[in-house]
Order: C-alpha cells, then structure tokens, then sequence
C-alpha cells in the first residue's frame, strides 16, 4: 500500500534531480556534494553525454580526433589541451580536479595592477630554462566576472545609452561584455627546467590562468597581445612583464601569425571559386610576410622560432600544455579555480570584479549617473517622440 | 449532384464578379459625370482650378466637411491612375495634426557649445560625443520657429540624435540628425472633390549657391527653405508642404529638397472605383 506512493516520491526526487543537473549544471550542486563528486557530474554532464552520439565529447580514441578542421580555424573540443606542433592531449591526463566553468563566470578574489613595459624589449629567458610558449588569438569563451575600464568606454556606453533610452524609455546599459576577461587556462607540466611563459593573446582583454603540476618552477612570464592582459595563480616572486597590443603597436612590433589551417575559410573560397588564386595568393604572401617579420621578433627576443614553440591558436580554444605528459596522476598539475584566486592585470581607470565591495559604482550605475548629470539631472529630458 | 454545385458555384462567381465590376463602372461615371457637371469642362492646370475649387464647395455644403476637404477619405488617385500610398494620402489630407509621414529632415553641423547651458561648462573631451548624443534634443529645439512663422501650425521635435562619428575635435562641431513633424495651418479654401483629381508629387531641389543669403547658419537656411517651399505653393489651389529634406555642414556644403503635394485633374480615360463596402 505504502511502497506505491515511495517509489513515486523517489522517482519524482530522480526526476527533479536530473532535470536540475541538466537547466542548472552540476554546479548546481556544488554547495551539497563534494568536489570531486560535482567535476566527475560535470565529465559526465548531459552535454557530454550528447557529443557521445557524435560529437567527440568523449575521452575516446586519440586527443587529435577532437580537433576538428573548420573554416575558422582549429577547433578543438572542450576535452582537449594544445601541445607544441599543433598536438593534443586529454586535458584529464595532465591536469586533476579540473571543474569547468559556469555560463555566470568566476572572479577573483583580489586584483593587483601591474604596468606595461616602458621600453620595446622584454627581458630574455636565462640560458637553462624552457621557453613556453602559448597562443591564444580568438577568445576563449571562458567569461571571467573581472573588468577594467576608462572614460572612454563609459563615454561609448553613456551614447549608446542615450540612443536606446530616449526612444524606448529602457535603461539598457550595455559595453560591459567588452572590458570583461576571458580566461585561457595554462597547464605547466615542466619539471625539469624552469619555465619561461611567453602567453600571446589576441585582440581581447585575456586573463591566462596558471596551473602548475608539482615541482614546477617558473622563471618569468610575459603576456603579450590584447587590449588588456593579466594573469591568475602565479607564484609568488615570478616577475610578470606585459606588453599589451597597444604597446607592441607603438613599438612597431609585428602581430603573430600561423600558417593556416586545410579546411579554413581562405582555402573554401578559393575552391568554391569566391576567391581567384591570384587573390588568394595576394593574401597567403601577406600573410607569409606577416610570419616571418613575428617569426624573426620572436626569436630575436626569446631565442627561439614562435612556431616551433608555440601551443595553441585553436579557434576558441581555452587550455594549452607546457611540458610533457605525465607519465603519472600524481605529475598532474592540480587545477587551480579562478575563484578565490589574486589576479594581476593591467588596468584602465575603473576596475571591477565580485570581490570588490564597493557598491553602486559598478559600470552601469556609472553610466546612468554620466547620462543624468548630462541630462540636466533628469533622464525624462532626453525622452523624444510625438504620439501620432 | 456534386457537378450542379460545382457549375451553380461557378455560374454565382461570375455574376458576382462582373456585377461587382459593372456597378463600379456605373457608380464611377456618375460621380465623373456631376463633378464634370460642377467643375466645368475641367481646367488643363492646377492653378486654374483656383476660381472653380469655391464654387464645388459652395455647392455643396456637405462635400466642404466630407469628401470636399478630404477628412475619412483614405485613397487617392495617382498620377499613373493607381492609388497613392496610405502615407502620402493621409500626409496630404490630415492638415491639422501631425502625422508620421509629413516632417522636416535635417541634418546640420552645430557646435557643441550651443548644447550647454547658461553657466554650464562641456566636459572633459573623452565625453563630448556621448554629450552631444544626449543633448541632441536641444539641436531641434529652436528648428520650429520658421515653420510656425510660415505655413505650420504646430511643430514639435520627433527625433534628433549624433551622427555617430561625426564630432570633430578640431573645430568642436559635431553633425545632427534632427527629424521634426509638423501640422498645416488651415486653408481657406476647401478641396474640390478627390475622385476627380489626383495627387501629383512635385520636388524642389534647393541648391544655393556657397555663401549666398541664406546660407549662413543652419538656422538661416532652414528659413529660406521654408520660404521657398511656400512661395512654390503660393496661388495655387490644393499645393501643401508634404515634407522637407535638408543638409547644412557649413555654408559652402548645404542642400536640400522639398516635397509638395498637389492636385490635378483625372487623366482622360481614368475613372476611380469606389470601394465595394
């Protein structure tokens, strides 16, 4: 009499369970279920799960088989790392306790500034350490709750503001998306020499955040590339030097390039006959020079070929490996959360992140309070329109 | 059985069909005819219809507040015999309030200072375009004067914004896009009868020449263009302001145009069809 009700109960808890996992992610879970409980959820997570039927999602077959030849670009899975010479590795092979990202991002839990460099040189790797190099050109997705901003960008957001509000009456503020992070995750495998990090990023602002596998020694880091750089759990005393593209533009400096993957967009046109192979030609020698002026840089400045040391420059791509694969699970790096982590960027005038207690002058309520003062004090000033 | 239904089915569309069309080639001709009747053997020109538009409103009183000034009516006859568009119908024939189609476009070149107030300073470069984005009110405000003081009734500010990339730091000016909708000031005279005219469109191009009269200001070439765009239709019978177009960045580079509407009578051959219901 009793056991119909219960296993109704119980499968009606499953139920709210499953489709809990599936709307909100195992982080839903988080607070409930211990670590390692939510990161095996979320290797197993429902997405995954999908990808098996074809997707790739799986830790099946060899890494490389999750990298996938598109007009874009390399584009890896989210189970894989990029290694030097355009190899993969599973990322649970090199590092442990990995947990992915929530769709609401992470934010560190302090912020020190760093400055660029003032010169157009960086300081070179010392004879005997290992030159790491990553590139990650195209954003990552990986948003970081972690911003910085000027005047400029609240003077574009208080325009388009205005344009959106005086019309409709919404108070849409928008522009916060583009003065936020994105997060590149670094695996540093490397033990037997100290690491030089050169991490090159590309028009965004890049937060590279570090993981280290036991015994793992860093040298020195340089970011390069992006409007705004910066870098999470970096040991203490590792000297950090950034030359953002503003500073490698001013020094005249080229912008990385790659040879171009088969299937990319360039070699599709040209085939579906959009481009003559003269064009195209034009283009792949632009390119070609493009290489080798940030070939013959790089070298100049680190002793070494980019392309030759270079991991990454996957399309979306958000991990890349220095060092080998660990024979062992205890050679793993142990992931490192953004969360709770100090984070050293370059900064513009404002900066923002969730640990950050200072309320209401967050980019929006600075945007309205700019649009208000400009409106006379009163937002309904700007309103126009004649009801017809 | 079913083929009785199908042959009754088709033998009532086709009466239906040329009944509906027959009784519109009836009710047109009769309207033509009495009009014809009114109006006279009917005028080659616009402006000669100017002494016969009175005498179809004196007789009849009833066309005065209906068809005669065109309130309800919402079709005309274009040039071409089709019907005009809803927006030019309803731009020419609602007069006394603002309607989305009649308004005034101007794009001019103003210097930000004109946007700050008595004892207001601007601010910081960085924030002088987002400041004229939010401030391009006050580019419009002062655009009504000249209209109100021609042909307008009313005018009022529909929407006026930054032309997004045009500030210029070194001279401290920045170009507007200011639209203004405006209502006609009432006319004397009535219209004649519209299902015995149709609606012809006329642009006048206002090119002054650099630093004529007229071109100094923004403001200055606004006026000459609503003095033109009046004088084009002055004496002459059913000619209204439909809309205005005008660019002023300095008074070597200005330009403009203005649409007027006005009447004509029915191409020969042409006969209207009233609706059906």
């Amino acid at each position: 009499m009793v056991r119909g009700p219960v296993s109704l109960g119980v499968v009606g808890i499953i139920t709210l369970l499953m489709f809990g996992l599936v709307v909100g992610g195992p982080g839903l879970y988080a607070r409930f279920l211990p670590e390692s409980a939510v990161a095996w959820l979320e290797d197993f997570s429902l997405e995954d799960m999908a990808s098996l039927t074809g997707g790739g999602g799986s830790d099946s077959g060899e890494p490389i088989e999750h990298l996938r030849d598109s007009g874009d670009g390399w584009r890896p899975s989210d189970r894989i790392a990029a290694m030097t010479g355009n190899r993969a590795v599973f990322i649970k092979d090199v590092v442990s306790g990995r947990r992915k990202r929530g769709a609401a991002g992470q934010s560190p839990a302090a912020v020190e500034v760093v400055q660029p460099v003032t010169g157009c040189t960086v300081t070179p790797p010392a004879a005997g350490s290992l030159l790491g190099h990553v590139n990650g050109d195209s954003s990552s997705r990986a948003r970081v709750e972690l911003s910085t901003y000027g005047d400029a960008e609240l003077a574009e957001a208080v325009a388009k503001f205005a344009r959106t509000y005086r019309k409709s009456g919404a108070k849409i503020v928008s522009g916060i998306g583009e003065v936020r992070f994105d997060a590149f995750d670094v695996v540093v495998t490397e033990v037997a020499q100290p690491v030089y990090l050169v991490l090159q990023a590309g028009g965004q602002m890049r937060l590279w955040n570090l993981h280290l596998a036991p015994g793992a020694r860093l040298e020195r880091v340089v970011l390069l590339g992006g409007d705004q750089a910066g870098v999470a759990n970096l040991p203490e005393g590792v000297p950090v030097e950034v030359m953002r593209n503003a500073e490698m533009a001013a020094c005249g400096l080229p912008r990385p390039a790659y040879p171009l993957n088969p299937g990319h967009m360039l070699y599709q046109s040209l085939a579906a006959g959009h481009l003559t192979p003269e064009e195209a030609q034009e283009t792949l020698d632009l390119m070609a020079a493009q290489m080798q002026a940030y070939e013959e840089w790089f070298r100049q400045s680190f002793g070494q070929g980019a392309a030759e040391t270079m991991a990454g420059d996957w399309y979306e791509g958000g991990i890349a490996v220095v060092g080998p694969v660990p024979a062992e699970a205890a050679g793993r790096a142990r992931w490192n959360k953004l969360d709770g982590a100090t984070a050293r960027i370059t900064a513009d005038t404002y900066v923002e992140y969730a640990g950050l207690a200072e309320q209401g002058t967050d980019f929006k309520a600075r945007v309205m309070a700019v649009a208000t003062a400009f409106a006379w004090g009163d937002l309904k000033n700007i309103r126009q329109g004649v009801e017809f | 059985m079913l083929l009785r239904v199908v042959l009754i089915l088709g033998i009532g569309l086709v009466l239906a069909g040329f009944g509906a069309a027959g009784w519109q080639y009836w009710q047109s001709s009769s309207e033509v005819e009495t009009a014809s009747a009114e109006v006279g053997a009917g005028a080659p020109e616009v402006a000669g219809e100017a002494q016969a538009a009175p005498q179809v409103v004196a007789a009849a009183p009833a066309a005065a507040t209906g068809a005669g000034n065109g309130a309800g009516q919402d079709w005309m006859i274009s040039e071409g015999g089709g019907l005009v568009p809803r927006g030019e119908v309803r731009n020419f024939l609602v007069q006394d309030r603002f309607v989305e189609e009649r308004r005034l476009r101007f794009r001019l070149r103003v210097p930000l200072t004109a946007l700050v107030s008595a004892g207001e300073q601007l601010p910081a470069e960085v924030y002088r375009e987002a400041f004229a984005e939010v401030r391009a009110g006050v580019v419009g405000a002062d655009l009504c004067a000249p209209l109100l003081a021609a042909w307008a009734a009313g005018c009022a500010l529909q929407a006026a914004s930054l032309d997004e990339g045009s500030y210029d730091p070194a001279t401290g000016t920045a170009a507007f896009d200011v639209t203004l909708v405006y209502a006609m000031q009432p006319e004397a005279q009535a219209l004649p009868d519209l299902a015995t005219r149709s609606l012809v469109m006329e642009y006048l191009r206002l090119t002054p020449e650099a630093g004529s009269a007229g071109t100094e200001t923004p403001q200055a070439f606004l006026a000459a263009a609503v003095e033109a765009a009046g004088a084009a239709c002055a004496g002459r019978d059913a000619c209204r302001v439909m809309g205005l177009a005008l660019s002023w960045d300095s008074p070597a580079d200005l330009g403009g145009m203005v649409q007027l509407g006005a009447l004509q009578p029915l191409p020969k051959g042409v006969f209207p069809a009233p609706p059906l219901f």
